[in-house]
């Protein structure tokens, strides 16, 4: 792969898809850390790994599937409890729509 | 210039499960809010999904029936993206290994049939429920749709107009009916659709640049939202402009499509491998028992009924519309070999009924038996079908027996013809001037004879039968 260049776009996109908020005086601290980070995990890329072929996970076996019975519920009181903001048995939160 | 569009349409299924996906929380819909939830599909930390072993048999059955190839190994993925109705921040769901691929869907046309391609069918969690509506500057949340089994369902760009694009949808919904996968209420969200769309120039094989239209969840919005894009397209086409590759939304009340705003959409999904589930595994004999519920399917009903009952092809569509109405039409057949005549009964009659009551037929007091019963007694010309008419509309609001209904009302047909011959000879003989009305040419006043028959019998006696003996009367006199 070839080396991914931390620039103030890509910033701007990041920042866009986790809905996270930085001054852009703030934007040089991050650029050098994702740019830190890129470059350590770049390191795999210096592997040859033609011969090798894909591996999924570290466990080979089937997946166990759980038979289709409920079972009892949080209360809703516990439910909401971790809410920053509830009305009436709903999370509260600030408008996601115009 | 002429154009073509391309259309592929997303549909998304919740499974008739149970439980939810991943956990154990009721899979209902219309419960009080946050109350069919727990630390799974509220996405806690430190919480791990365990697959439902239902949801996946729905799948393959699904999958079967729209001639998939159903693969012995498929896996789970994460799709990232930020949105309050998605606690954990990502959905878990299928992505290049998906649980079936490659199958089809056959639609009829004016054309005949029509082969849509299916490219892929996977399982998937739905996202919980955003509420706008309460408040002007708050939104709400319900999580009870969070960890609702999915199956999204791919076609291929098979598609070539809205009429189509429904007419799929309608078989779609209608073989997920029939096998039990999804209760197909669009109304309530448990099937929604998305469309992908774009248009050429007629004959070029090239691909326009395509749109997607996100949340159709009615036939009708289906067919107008894509008749409105296609025309925008068109119109930018005509006037040289660029389409943008973007997500729309349809607007049913000003019947327009707009682009989403960015904020609920991202095309960055960032896929990768779900790490809290292993391989989904499915032996040959476990896909071989999941196709063994597969029951036969309305196009399948259809050519029955056609072929080895007789049958329209427009009676055998009604039939077969709702697998209700199929089950009770069969059932009769059972009981008595006039398909025809039961097919007539309950398209016109039982079906104004029915509608009229807002019911199904399941909820309807009037049993096979009681029908059979009922057309029965006209075969043998116990009743006449007007009489059954009424006799039917009682058991609909009543109940009871035919038998017992029959003679409470006195409905008896007058079947010796000399006391039916006396009847018109009388009648006759008090009218000579209509007489001599209809044997001047006036064949008209038939009608008044034979309305003065039954009056006279209080309709105690057979149209049919009345009609010919006023005729050999007349003619005779």
């Amino acid at each position: 792969m070839s080396k991914i260049v931390v620039d103030d776009k890509l910033i701007e996109h990041l920042l866009n898809l986790s809905m996270l908020g930085i001054e852009r005086s703030e934007y040089d601290r991050f650029r050098t850390q994702i740019q830190r980070i890129l470059d350590y995990i770049g390191m795999l890329d210096e592997l040859k790994t033609d011969d090798v072929s894909p591996m999924f996970g570290g466990i080979e076996c089937p997946q166990f599937l759980r038979m289709d019975i409920t079972q009892e519920c949080l209360a809703r009181t516990s439910a909401v409890q971790n809410a920053p903001s509830e009305k009436e048995g709903l999370f509260e939160i600030p408008k996601v729509i115009e | 210039m002429n154009y073509e569009a391309v259309i592929g349409l997303e549909v998304h299924a919740q499974l008739k499960t149970r439980s939810k996906i991943f956990c154990s929380c009721p899979n209902e819909f219309g419960a009080n809010p946050n109350t069919n939830v727990c630390p799974v599909c509220l996405g806690m930390p430190g919480t791990l999904p365990v697959l439902n072993r239902f949801a996946v048999e729905l799948a393959v059955r699904a999958a079967l029936a729209l001639n998939c190839t159903v693969h012995r190994e498929s896996r789970f993925a994460r799709k990232n993206y930020f949105y309050p109705d998605l606690p954990k921040g990502y959905q878990i769901t299928q992505y290049d290994r998906p649980v079936a691929t490659d199958g089809f869907v056959e639609i009829e046309t004016e054309k005949g049939l029509k082969r849509i391609r299916i490219k892929r069918i996977h399982l998937e969690e739905d996202a919980g429920k955003d509420l706008h509506d309460i408040s002007p500057d708050k939104s709400y949340i319900d999580y009870n749709r969070s960890g609702v089994p999915l199956i999204e369902i791919v076609t291929e760009p098979d598609i070539s107009t809205p009429e189509e694009a429904s007419k799929y949808l309608r078989t779609l919904r209608n073989i997920l009916m029939y096998l039990d996968v999804c209760d197909g209420n669009m109304e309530e969200g448990s099937l929604r659709c998305d469309a992908n769309i774009s248009v050429r120039k007629s004959g070029s094989s090239e691909l326009g640049t395509k749109t997607e239209i996100k949340n159709l969840n009615s036939f009708r919005f289906v067919e107008k939202a894509l008749a409105c894009e296609i025309e925008r397209h068109i119109g930018m086409l005509e006037r040289g402009e660029r389409i943008e590759q973007q997500t729309m939304l349809y607007d049913s009340k000003e019947n327009i499509t707009r682009p989403m705003r960015s904020k609920e959409e991202s095309h960055d999904y960032r896929y990768f491998e779900e790490p809290d589930l292993l391989p989904l595994v499915l032996t040959e004999q476990d896909i071989r028992t999941y196709g063994e519920d597969i029951c036969e399917l309305p196009h399948q009903k259809k050519m029955r009924y056609t072929g080895e009952l007789g049958l329209t092809p427009y009676e055998a569509e009604i039939l077969v519309q709702d697998k209700g109405v199929a089950e009770f039409f069969e059932e009769c057949a059972l009981l008595l070999k006039e398909p025809k005549q039961i097919a007539s009964w309950i398209i016109n009659d039982y079906m104004r009924e029915l509608n009229a009551r807002k019911i199904s037929i399941k909820q309807s007091p009037v049993t096979p038996h009681k029908l059979v019963s009922l057309i029965k007694q006209v075969a043998e010309k116990k009743i006449t079908l007007n009489m059954a008419k009424e006799v039917f509309v009682i058991l609909f609001e009543e109940g009871g027996d035919v038998q017992e209904i029959i003679n409470r009302k006195g409905f008896t047909v007058v079947n010796d013809s000399d006391e039916i011959l006396k009847n018109i000879r009388e009648i006759i003989g008090k009218h000579p001037d209509e007489l001599s009305r209809y044997k001047k040419g006036n064949q008209n006043l038939i009608g008044f004879f034979i309305g003065e028959l039954m009056k006279r019998m209080k309709g105690r006696i057979d149209p049919k039968a009345a009609r010919e003996l006023v005729k050999t009367e007349l003619d005779k006199s």
